[in-house]
């Protein structure tokens, strides 16, 4: 087996310079990327600027106009129902019955996959929803639903998530909590793929981010990977404890300051220069990711 | 076994799918209020006056001919089509695709449960009839065949549907013909006989046996016609939906 090989029967999604146009509107523009097993991988854009699109192309609901999308070696246009059982998702349409209780939702599904139904309880109580198991959808607040949609997703124990901003408006606790169920899916060697605009959660969370901007991807990469590429000034801020606000360069020169506050305890806090990723972006575009 | 595409173009039904929608939409009927008190309006409606009004000189089982022949052109049409259009304005639909559950699996399940539903409400009207014997067969006969019609007429307008309003608009309409043809019928001879060719027209004529000087192919023909117009209509809105 060559190498070549090796790398890409580990690889669950391979993108080979995906386009997509809706009319004359260019939606995907040259798109090339992988996620391994096990990797947490987020798409980050502001709206409009073909996550959805592209989370649809990989599922199979739509077709590429040029390029190609693989799932487990498989192209996206040609998923079998064992592909399908093999991943779970979460589109930013949920598609949850709103008269049917969180139970009976799940039930469904766990009917439709031929798996027991007690897989179902265990991941209620997973999600926190043990005690709304009997709760029809439509009493839910948003964040419980998302957790219910993810829930649903992890039905089958799949090595393959996509999850289309599944944190967008929740409070901080339900996203963490969110996050930790996302870690502990990595744990057991799945790959997730997810879109956020939320660039604090992107470098938290995710081994490799892509920034997509028009649909165009214009940077790829680990997040501190990334941050500290685009650290141009190289320079440390150091305050002291009595307020000063010292900047150094980060080149050695600064080297004898730096070590007589430390010895003297006069150390405050220090800073590097290096931009977050909504800097990186703004740099890249001349616009936010939440414009 | 073949795998589900997402063209449609699978062939193999699972019964275990078939079951699931069929078990859920059951639930979820009995949940949806405004469907459900379709199903029970008519039958109830033909209780109180079967029972409660005496007009000399009508027609025996009057209420419950008229009242039945309404719920078969109402009840399982509507809850067809806004079922349908719920289910892709929702995305519930596409989640059950991305499940693997295929469009025949699922219009078997959920149309299966509907059937059962409307069935069970024919059941009801025969037992409001005080019907037996050959009467009641005649009559869950071609109550039978009506429902399904109306399934499949439902079921077009559902599919073609972009939303749910955009279903009901077209839904109101065509249901208000069906249903109250054949009680229209009975005041204007110019809409008996427009009403002759219509499923419920007949029914309804078939269960008062009025048929009296008509050919008796007449009421297998129309029944026919109108399925294969029902069926034709649906299949044309399956394939481009
Ligand atoms: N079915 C469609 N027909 C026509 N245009 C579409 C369609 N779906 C998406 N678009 C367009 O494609 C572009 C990208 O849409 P997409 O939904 O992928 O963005 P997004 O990055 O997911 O945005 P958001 O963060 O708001 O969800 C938008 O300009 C949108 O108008
Ligand atoms: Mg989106």
């Amino acid at each position: 087996m060559s190498v070549e090989h090796m790398r890409q029967s580990v690889n669950c999604i391979e993108l080979y310079h995906v386009e997509k146009s809706f009319g004359r509107q260019r939606v995907l523009k040259d798109v090339t990327c992988s996620v391994a097993a096990g990797e947490i991988f987020g798409l980050l854009g502001p709206s409009g600027a073909g996550k959805t699109t592209l989370v649809k192309i990989l599922t199979g609901q739509l077709s590429a106009d040029r390029g190609e999308a693989r799932l487990f070696g498989v192209s996206s246009g040609r998923l079998s129902r064992r592909e399908y059982g093999r991943m779970g998702m979460v589109m930013d349409e949920l598609g949850l019955y709103e008269r049917l209780s969180c139970r009976e939702n799940l039930r469904l599904f766990a009917r439709i996959y031929g798996i027991s139904h007690s897989r179902g309880e265990e991941l209620l109580r997973r999600v926190d929803l043990g005690d709304f198991a009997g709760f029809p959808v439509n009493r839910l607040s948003k964040g419980m639903k998302q957790r219910l949609a993810l829930a649903r997703a992890l039905l089958t124990g799949p090595r393959l998530l996509f999850l289309d901003e599944p944190t967008s408006g929740l409070d901080p606790s339900t996203a963490a909590k969110i996050h930790r169920l996302l870690r502990e899916e990595q744990e057991r060697g799945a790959a997730i793929f997810l879109t956020t605009h939320n660039m604090e959660e992107a470098a938290k969370l995710c081994n490799n981010v892509a920034l997509l901007h028009q649909g165009e991807m214009v940077e790829y990469g680990p997040p501190g990977e990334i941050c500290r590429r685009y650290n141009h000034q190289n320079e440390i801020f150091l305050r002291k404890k009595d307020g000063t606000l010292l900047r150094l360069k980060n080149d050695g020169s600064g080297a004898d300051l730096l070590q007589a506050c430390a010895r003297e305890n006069q150390i405050e806090s220090i800073h590097s220069t290096e931009p977050d990723l909504e800097t990186v972006f703004m740099e890249l575009t001349g616009r936010g990711l939440l414009a | 076994m073949r795998g589900k595409r997402m063209d449609g173009r699978e062939r193999i039904l699972t019964g275990r799918h078939i079951r699931a929608v069929y078990g859920k939409q059951s639930l979820d009927t009995l949940r949806n209020k405004a469907i459900l008190l379709q199903f029970l309006i008519f039958p109830l409606m033909a209780l109180i006056l079967e029972y409660g009004v005496e007009i000399p000189g009508m027609e025996e089982h009057y209420f419950v001919h008229l009242f039945a022949v309404m719920f078969l052109g109402m009840a399982p049409l509507t809850a067809m089509s806004a079922l349908l259009s719920e289910e892709k304005e929702t995305h519930t639909l596409r989640m059950l695709h991305l499940a693997g559950v295929t469009s025949a699996e699922y219009l078997l399940g959920a149309g299966g449960s509907l059937l059962t539903i409307s069935l069970l409400g024919a059941v009801s009207f025969g037992a409001i009839g005080g019907f037996g014997g050959m009467t009641l067969l005649r009559f869950l006969a071609a109550m039978t065949a009506g429902i399904f019609i109306s399934l499949l007429l439902g079921g077009a307008i559902g599919l073609t549907a972009k939303n749910q309003s955009a279903a009901t608009s077209v839904t109101v309409p065509v249901m208000m013909i069906f249903s109250f043809l054949p009680m229209l019928a009975m005041f204007n001879d110019a809409v008996a006989a427009a009403a002759k060719f219509t499923y419920t027209g007949q029914i309804h004529r078939f269960l008062c046996g009025a048929q009296a000087g008509e050919s008796p192919w007449m009421f297998p023909a129309v029944l026919l016609g109108n399925a294969l117009a029902a069926a034709l209509l649906f299949a044309w809105a399956y394939r481009h939906a």
